[in-house]
């Protein structure tokens, strides 16, 4: 069982009440994965939105004919960070890939129909939510960001 | 001007019931842009939301230290879609520059505050319009993605050869068509540039056209009726014009 203690401090629930929490605590459930595992690829259909619980996650570019840059990780992911927003916004489509990245990963999975079912009938917990999904996206859009300043840098530098 | 029926149209408002769009309205600017011109720079305070109402907008990645430049484009905005999604994120600064890309642009502009209060007031709209900002902020941050790992964007570079011998022969008419036919088109990633002559003096007046990283074509003996058929048949439709290229 996830504990509210844990929930209220994931990013993405962090304005929620405890009233609140135990709606999404319900939706729950926990996974494990080793070293290496594959969660998800990028162009699955999203069914659900992870957090990590324990462990590591790195995030992949692995889009064919993409290229060597795409391989790399783009993130690296550890306790309280959440992942496959993707399950929330439209297209519905993961772009990137999870890997289990430390020996185990220890993650919760919450399905996207429950998530969405539980905004409509709580526009105030969709609210919050999402409020802090967009913040979750402007950080990655940042370090995104930083990555594509470095390769646009490393062209220029390579031009000369 | 901004009606129900344009904001009914827009990616972030769409869904909303008209007097919630009245309530939206009834704070909304309009303003215009000139080609060029930069609507906001990155790293600058975001404190409202954009909407295209006319035109197209392109976010660019400006480098440190560098001009701006089309090839830093991420990606372009039209009519009915938004920006500025960076107002609702801490540290609430503009993640990338806005230029108008085409001859003028009409923006509509929301100030966050002014939805903020109104979200307040009915979380059912706030959960409606942040879900579809959060989708915006998600689409762009995938073309991001593709810009740093998908192909180059297309670019055309088209040179009138201007030396003496090219004027003589008629170059600056030729030139002066070509300005012409580009204004019309409103391609603003098409640039136009001059240079001496290729060495050929009875081809001129000479053109050469590049179209991304495709070989130059050299066309000879341009007047103004042939390069609006090269710009037409080869820049706009891929069609390079055999009977017309120097070989």
């Amino acid at each position: 069982m996830v504990s509210l203690d844990f929930l209220e401090r994931v990013e993405v629930f962090k304005d929620l009440d405890d009233s609140q929490l135990r709606a999404i605590q319900n939706y729950c459930q926990i996974t494990e994965f080793k070293r290496g595992e594959k969660i998800f690829s990028a162009g699955d259909d999203p069914l659900f939105l992870w957090v990590v619980m324990q462990g590591q996650v790195d995030l992949h570019w692995e889009m064919p004919g993409r290229s060597a840059f795409a391989e790399k990780a783009v993130s690296t992911l550890s306790e309280t960070s959440t992942f496959g927003w993707s399950s929330l916004v439209p297209p519905y489509t993961y772009r990137l890939s999870a890997y289990c990245a430390s020996r185990t990963c220890e993650l919760v999975k919450i399905a996207r129909d429950d998530l969405l079912n539980l905004f409509e009938d709580s526009a105030e917990i969709g609210y919050k939510v999402m409020s802090q999904l967009i913040s979750v996206i402007g950080s990655r859009f940042l370090n995104l960001q930083e990555e594509v300043a470095k390769l646009r840098g490393s062209d220029i530098m390579n031009r000369w | 001007m901004i009606s129900l029926d344009f904001l009914k149209r827009t990616d972030i408002f769409a869904g909303l019931s008209d007097a919630q769009l009245n309530q939206i309205m009834a704070a909304c600017h309009e303003k215009g842009y000139e080609s060029g011109q930069r609507l906001f720079a990155e790293g600058e305070d975001s404190d409202r939301v954009w909407t295209v109402m006319e035109g197209q907008v392109d976010l660019r990645f400006d480098l440190p230290g560098r001009p701006t430049s089309e090839e830093n484009t991420i990606f372009s905005i039209t009519a009915g879609n938004s920006l500025g999604w960076s107002s609702f994120v801490p540290p609430f600064k503009y993640k990338l520059s806005a230029y108008c890309a085409t001859r003028t642009c009409k923006m509509l502009q929301v100030k966050k505050e002014y939805l903020l209060n109104l979200f307040e007031k009915d979380v059912r709209m706030g959960y409606q319009v942040i879900s579809k900002l959060t989708g915006v902020a998600s689409t762009h941050f995938h073309q991001l993605q593709n810009s740093a790992t998908g192909p180059p964007v297309v670019k055309v570079k088209i040179t009138v050869h201007l030396a003496t011998c090219g004027i003589a022969a008629g170059a600056r008419g030729v030139m002066n068509a070509l300005i012409d036919e580009i204004s019309q088109a409103d391609r603003p990633d098409i640039q136009v540039g001059t240079s001496g002559c290729i060495g050929r003096c009875e081809s001129e007046p000479n053109v050469t056209v590049e179209i991304g990283g495709e070989d130059p074509i050299v066309y000879q003996k341009m007047t103004p009726e042939k390069i609006r058929q090269v710009f037409k048949k080869h820049v706009l439709a891929g069609q390079v014009q055999e009977t017309f290229r120097l070989v």
